[in-house]
């Protein structure tokens, strides 16, 4: 797939949620509609979602808003823009960032994925499910970067114990849902020590 | 500098003799609203497609209701409506107020759905639209005088607002609990269920040609079950719609509810786990500006003088926009906005409060309180003295404040999210001296709520159509910098309570009084529940500096922490164990003690507990509910750790329990955020805190497991958004007591 070139002030580019839930979006994000209309300055490449992707935004931007407002991925979220609350949680090849505090320059080459992209195939990600099988969002701002944040960490760590969650964890939810997340956890944790036990993993 | 701290901008109250018609409603709606009859209110009729339409709603079937559609469901006739079923047998509920994660759509639709006995897998809710909302307080209002059901006391002041109120509790509170539970659920979605059925089983008789009184209805089916007959409710709709209404539809009795009662996975949850839920922070409109703000940092405070240049030298800005108390930097992004906002130096005044800090404001609560004096205790008894205080807190809502606006062709569009669109389409109307009519909002998710998007706090609302005047005609989303949602909150006020309380030589408590700094408005969360004869309760008018609001739970959140530390202390000098002394005390309130002792055994209160631990225990009662809390706490390199809280509930009904329990458990992490860490100080006339570092949250690491359990007792339907968070404070000190011996009486609590 060619680089797809978007612009900084226009916004209605990228359209990766579906509205059907449960089926949420897959590797590949769909931009519909593309117009460059700035000046050409340096473009950030680099692969978002599984898609690969060029932003004509300044290097210093923070991944955040070029995701936000440049993307149109707007399920990543502003909480502080300090790197203090975790919101704005995705992962950059893999690991949890926050990108409020990632400047976008320093994504070139690599590889991005947002909550839109998180779930694959047509299925939810394990802690997508988990998320909804335990009811944990209230709100629901936290919840994306909540969920990219322990998503990176199980890959990590698939038997993740509540201390080594509540040690690595320092995401804010404010409406407190900390016991229904621990439960989420514990439920994943768990079908993984039964997998590593059949030797199925 | 001035002796009046007061700030102009407080929430206003409205007066409490206004009248329920409010005259702001434009002219047809109200003539409407005069001529009253049931009919007007719960109308019912067919639907494009053949299927039922039955609405609860001042404005039902109005002659400009289309006005209210949606564009291109016109003929559905759903808007003001709040149950739609089709042939196919599907229903759709709609429900009137905002979803803001506590679960209310999901717990006010399973209250209609289980009068209406539909089969909940077949239904479908949905939040009404933004104008819909317009109707609630009116149609509360005629539900209590149609079917003769008493006013309860906490909703007589909503009547004097329209759905000021409603939108407040429903806010604030959840589902099973909320105001929008107790007032809309129990009022009217019931009603609006049990009307439906009534149709429908109508409907059935005459269609199975059986008397009426021989059938059942169930699980969205009209049942005869002598023949073995039944017809589907979609079956029925055509017929039931051409009925008049029952004249007097019967509610169901709690012994027969099916649906009430069991957990339900609630219908917003889904987008939210894949980034779908669009918050006011993700609105999207074509050709749409950004906007960062900066305001004067001091209450009242004017915009002095500010050089533009820097900001507009900077890539991607439109325009620096000058308001009376602030500075906002238009730009393509909101992140160039900010940018350029930080290269500015703006000059702001101070209203001559330059010189207000947090040792002052406390000098000056103290002063009001030596003006009020307790007075000397009776002779006979020990007495107890003592001084509590509790700082300004913020909202600090995950989601800062952010709304867009749009000007053009004399139409005003606001996309926000707001606790009640109603009042929010008037504030936005107030700015651009438009009719309300054509003010259009459109409500989005909100992003935490807990009273900082209530009326009377929608400033951000109205910068964002001063900065859209500027824009006009192209759409403008204003975004609060965390820094400045911290220092322009509407904060828990400033409070300080002097107690005195006496025991007998027997350990009976004799005497309770209290001076607080306060309305007396907040009398009912100071007077704790216990049976002393010898009360004395008196709030003090004491300045208040910065804005302030409502706060999850409101006064209870501080007079809770202030009641239930002082019982301990008395409890402690009369030599008793702290459970025990309440438990003598709540003879007279049974629905407390049994909430008291469910706690208490949760516990396993007066048991062990591990090395360098300690229990405290606290009740309040708060909107409607009861709840008791036992937290047990440690100390680990000198920080105070919660490790676990068992927590007891009577809140008469529980609609959704897996939503009742975690709001329980979010309250009490909200509690023990504030208990831990919050303190907004204020220096130089201005709020010091800037971002989360200083105003520190509970996280994973410091959340502690929280067991809740539900004592039916069948009273009346509480709150559950807020009734979590009060007990929290009192029963984390109450347990550093017994372990360290040091009473901690301001908030956050410190270890000496
Ligand atoms: S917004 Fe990035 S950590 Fe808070
Ligand atoms: S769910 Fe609201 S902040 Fe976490």
């Amino acid at each position: 797939m060619p680089p797809i070139e978007l612009p900084v002030a226009n916004l209605t580019i990228v359209s990766c949620v579906r509205r059907n839930v449960g089926v949420a979006c897959g590797g590949s994000a769909s931009f519909h509609e593309t117009r460059n209309l700035g000046e050409a300055g340096d473009m950030i490449d680099f692969t978002l979602n599984g898609s690969s992707v060029s932003l004509d935004v300044p290097a210093d931007m923070p991944l955040l808003w070029a995701l936000r407002e440049t993307a149109g991925l707007t399920g990543t979220k502003f909480g502080c823009g300090i790197g203090a609350c975790g919101a704005c949680t995705v992962h950059l090849d893999g690991a949890a960032v926050r990108s409020c505090s990632t400047p976008v320059g320093n994504v070139a080459g690599r590889t991005v994925t947002t909550i839109e992209g998180l779930a694959s195939g047509g299925a939810l990600h394990p802690v997508q499910q988990a998320w909804i099988d335990h009811q944990v969002p209230q709100c629901g701002y936290c919840q994306s970067g909540m969920i990219m944040a322990i998503s990176a960490l199980l890959e990590r760590r698939p038997g993740t114990t509540d201390d080594q969650l509540a040690a690595s964890i320092t995401n804010i939810c404010r409406c407190g849902t900390y016991e229904r997340i621990r439960g989420a956890v514990a439920s994943l944790t768990v079908a993984a020590d039964a997998e590593e036990e059949t030797g199925d993993v | 500098m001035s002796d009046d701290l007061t700030t102009p901008a407080a929430p206003t109250t409205p007066p409490a003799d206004k009248p329920v018609s409010q005259p702001k409603a434009p002219a047809v709606k109200r003539s409407r609203l005069r001529k009253w009859t049931r009919r007007a209110f719960i109308g019912a009729g067919a639907v494009t497609g053949g299927g039922l339409a039955l609405g609860v709603g001042g404005i039902v079937f109005s002659p400009n209701r289309l006005k209210y559609v949606p564009e291109g469901t016109e003929g559905e006739g759903h808007l003001t409506t709040w149950i739609k079923i089709t042939p196919d047998n599907r229903t759709t509920v709609l429900i009137p107020h905002c979803e803001m994660g506590q679960g209310a759509l999901t717990g006010l639709g399973m209250l209609l759905v289980e009068e209406l006995d539909a089969d909940w897998s077949l239904c479908t809710v949905e939040q009404a639209p933004a104008e819909d909302i317009y109707a609630n307080g009116y149609v509360i209002h005629a539900f209590l005088g149609e079917v003769g059901i008493g006013v309860p006391g906490f909703m007589e002041r909503a009547f004097d607002f329209g759905s000021f109120k409603m939108a407040q509790f429903a806010g604030l509170q959840i589902t099973g609990g909320s105001t929008s539970t107790r007032g809309t659920g129990v009022f009217g979605m019931r009603l609006a269920g049990a009307t439906a059925r009534g149709m429908l089983l109508e409907a059935g008789a005459e269609q199975l040609g059986v008397p009426m009184s021989e059938l059942t209805a169930r699980d969205s089916r009209i049942i005869h079950e002598a023949s073995g007959q039944s017809a589907t409710y979609g079956e029925l709709v055509g017929r039931a719609s051409a009925l008049d209404l029952p004249s007097r539809p019967r509610l169901k009795e709690r012994e027969e509810y099916r649906l009430v009662g069991t957990s339900q996975d609630r219908a917003d949850i889904p987008g939210k786990v894949v980034g779908e839920a669009q918050y006011g922070m993700d609105v999207v409109r074509p050709d749409m500006l950004y906007a960062a703000i900066v305001r004067a940092p001091v209450p009242g405070g004017q915009l002095e003088h500010v050089d533009p240049a820097p900001a507009e030298a900077m890539a991607g800005v439109r325009r620096v926009v000058q308001l009376d108390d602030a500075v906002a930097v238009v730009a393509d992004g909101y992140w160039q906005a900010q940018q350029a906002l930080n290269a500015l130096g703006p000059k702001f005044t101070d209203a001559g409060l330059g010189d207000v800090d947090t040792a002052g404001i406390r000098a000056r609560h103290a002063a009001a309180l030596d003006g009020e004096p307790l007075g000397e205790p009776p002779a006979e008894g020990r007495a107890v003295t003592a001084e509590y205080c509790v700082p300004y807190l913020s909202h600090a809502t995950m989601e800062p404040m952010c709304a867009t606006a749009r000007l053009a062709d004399g139409q005003l569009e606001v996309w926000a999210g707001t606790q009640d669109p109603l009042s929010t389409r008037g504030v936005a109307a107030g700015v651009v001296n438009l009719d309300k009519d054509d003010v259009h909002i459109y409500n989005q998710q909100l992003g935490g709520g807990f009273g900082r998007r209530l009326p009377g706090t929608y400033d951000y609302v109205e910068q964002a159509v001063e900065v859209a005047k500027v824009t006009a005609p192209r759409p403008v989303k204003l975004v609060w910098s965390r820094e400045e949602d911290m220092r322009h909150g509407y904060y828990r006020p400033f409070v300080m309570g002097r107690f005195q309380g006496v025991v007998d030589d027997q350990g009976h408590a004799r005497r309770w009084a209290s001076r607080f700094t306060g309305g007396m408005a907040d009398a009912l969360e100071a007077d704790p529940p216990y049976g002393i004869e010898d009360k004395d309760i008196q709030a003090v008018t004491a300045p208040v500096h910065l804005r302030t609001g409502s706060w999850r739970s409101v006064a209870a959140s501080q007079h809770g922490f202030f009641s239930e530390s002082f019982i301990d202390e008395m409890a402690h000098a009369a030599g008793s164990d702290p459970f025990e002394f309440r438990r003598g005390l709540l003879e007279e309130e049974p629905r407390h003690k049994a909430v008291l002792e469910r706690a208490a055994e949760m516990a396993r209160w007066g048991t062990a507990v591990p090395e360098g631990r300690a229990r405290g225990i606290a009740i309040v009662e708060s909107f409607g509910s009861i709840v008791a809390h036992v937290a047990e706490v440690g100390i680990e390199n000198g920080t105070i750790r919660v490790y676990r809280v068992d927590s007891a509930v009577d809140c008469g009904l529980v609609v959704n329990p897996q939503q009742a329990e975690t709001q329980i458990q979010g309250g009490v992490n909200f509690g023990l955020s504030a208990a831990l860490f919050h303190e907004i100080t204020v220096r130089g006339g201005a709020v010091e805190n800037r971002n989360f570092p200083d105003f520190n949250m509970v996280r994973l690491a410091q959340a502690p497991r929280v067991n809740v359990s539900f004592v039916d007792s069948g009273g009346p339907v509480g709150g559950l958004g807020e009734p979590g968070v009060p007990p929290v404070a009192p029963a984390v000190a109450n347990a550093l007591f017994v372990l360290t011996g040091q009473r901690l009486r301001d908030m956050p609590l410190r270890l000496g």
